[in-house]
């Protein structure tokens, strides 16, 4: 696993208050109680800030699922690989 | 019952057909293009209002709270119409006939959702139901309000009907409320359309519903609801403001057929029965027959007679009249008894 990808589930784990092992790539907004409207703006202020980088903000609206995430912050050059 | 005429000269209340406000929210994700398409969908939907959200961050937020969660700014700031982009749609609302409606978060904002075309009322969001000032504002406007009254308890609500009442302005529809997105079936509290009802006699009753799902709403039309508010979206999945609960295009004209079908149901409160109904008596009920051969003369009694179907003679509530009458005609088992054949 990627140091991006642990910084990655770091965030999600720590914003929303969930475990490690309940983060996959299926995981998508509104699966867990927190990931609402309100959790997502937190998720995505926090991504922001962990990687140092300015989502547009159609990315942020389209950021759907834990995968998806991964996809788009690629855009931003955080890589998984 | 109370009964309210919107601004469009559409007349609201109990016992009329329900008027569907379908809520878009911010499901065009500030894309005019989406805005437009959810203007036809929701009239396709046979929804009588589409109604959008006039906020802007600074109505609702500090700048120093925007500064420090700049998400929600840019969010807000992407998902905002402005006053332009509502008269487009509201051109177009007019061209399909349905109306326009936009909540405001500002006495600017009121004005600027009354400057414009086929707008009904003036929605005031449960959030505001205890900002006096901005009630006082809204109902000065003499404007038809239509007021949401999630999160306030009952005094809450008292005061908030109260202080717009006070201005002069009685055109009011209060909104029974639960503002938690979605909210659980065993929260709905539907049973408050009731107690509104009985607590402010005069003022038109709706809900907004913000559960999963198709039941409450027509529910809520069958417990006198006159309005009902749902949000609708074209993607259930897009991080959006309201999108865990909305309906899709296809379950919003489902809502709005299953209210008008609610409303159309419960009819009357007068005891009538219908020409269909009365034709049915003939076929359902039961009429006085000859248990036995009677011979001319003979007097009845309640063993020479049988109440069988169809119903087209004489009824079982005619028994004690024609018990102790004598026949005047030979009658055969199973003949009718008919007032012609008693002497």
């Amino acid at each position: 696993m990627s140091e991006n990808e642990n910084r990655y589930r770091q965030i999600f784990c720590s914003v929303f208050d969930v475990e490690n092992a309940a983060l996959d790539n299926n995981l998508a907004y509104q699966e867990i109680p927190d990931w609402d409207s309100v959790g997502h703006m937190a998720l995505m202020a926090a991504l922001e800030d962990e990687f140092s980088i300015e989502m547009d903000i159609d990315d942020i609206i389209d950021f759907s699922s834990f995968e998806v995430g991964k996809t788009l912050l690629n855009k931003y050059g955080v890589t998984f690989a | 019952m109370p009964t309210v005429e919107l601004k469009t000269g559409r007349v609201l209340g109990d016992g009329l057909a329900p008027y569907i406000s379908a809520e878009i929210n911010t499901g065009h994700f500030g894309n005019m293009d989406l805005a437009m398409k959810a203007v036809e969908a929701a009239s396709a939907a046979g929804s009588d209002c589409i109604k959008f959200q006039s906020w802007k961050p600074e109505s609702l937020f500090t700048e120093k709270y925007l500064v420090e969660h700049r998400i929600e700014r840019r969010m807000f700031d992407r998902l905002s119409l402005d006053i332009s982009q509502f008269r487009e749609l509201t051109s177009r609302c007019g061209e399909l006939g349905i109306d326009f409606c936009s909540t405001p978060y500002s006495f600017a904002e009121i004005d600027e959702l009354l400057s414009l075309d086929n707008v009904p009322f003036i929605k005031i969001a449960s959030m505001d139901i205890n900002n006096l000032e901005f009630l006082r504002y809204a109902g000065e406007t003499k404007a038809p309000i239509v007021l949401s009254s999630g999160m306030a308890d009952i005094d809450e609500v008292r005061r908030g009907v109260e202080t717009i009442l006070a201005t002069g302005n009685d055109r009011l529809v209060l909104l029974h409320c639960t503002s938690v997105y979605p909210t659980a079936d065993d929260e709905l509290n539907l049973r408050n359309i009731t107690l509104f009802s009985r607590e402010f006699p005069g003022i038109v009753i709706g809900y907004s519903d913000h559960s999963l799902g198709l039941l409450a709403a027509p529910v809520a039309v069958g417990m006198g609801a006159a309005l009902i508010e749902k949000h609708f979206t074209f993607d259930k999945t897009k991080p959006g403001f309201d999108n865990a609960m909305a309906l899709t295009v296809d379950q919003l004209a489902e809502l709005a057929s299953a209210c008008r079908l609610s409303s159309a149901m419960l009819g009357s409160a007068d005891r009538v029965v219908s020409e269909s109904e009365m034709k049915q008596r003939g076929v359902m009920r039961r009429s006085i027959f000859a248990a036995r051969a009677l011979k001319s003369g003979e007097v009845i009694d309640r063993e020479s007679i049988q109440l069988k179907r169809p119903g087209t003679g004489l009824g079982p509530d005619a028994v004690a009249q024609v018990i102790g009458r004598s026949v005047s005609r030979d009658l055969e088992e199973g003949d009718p008894i008919e007032w012609d054949f008693l002497a």
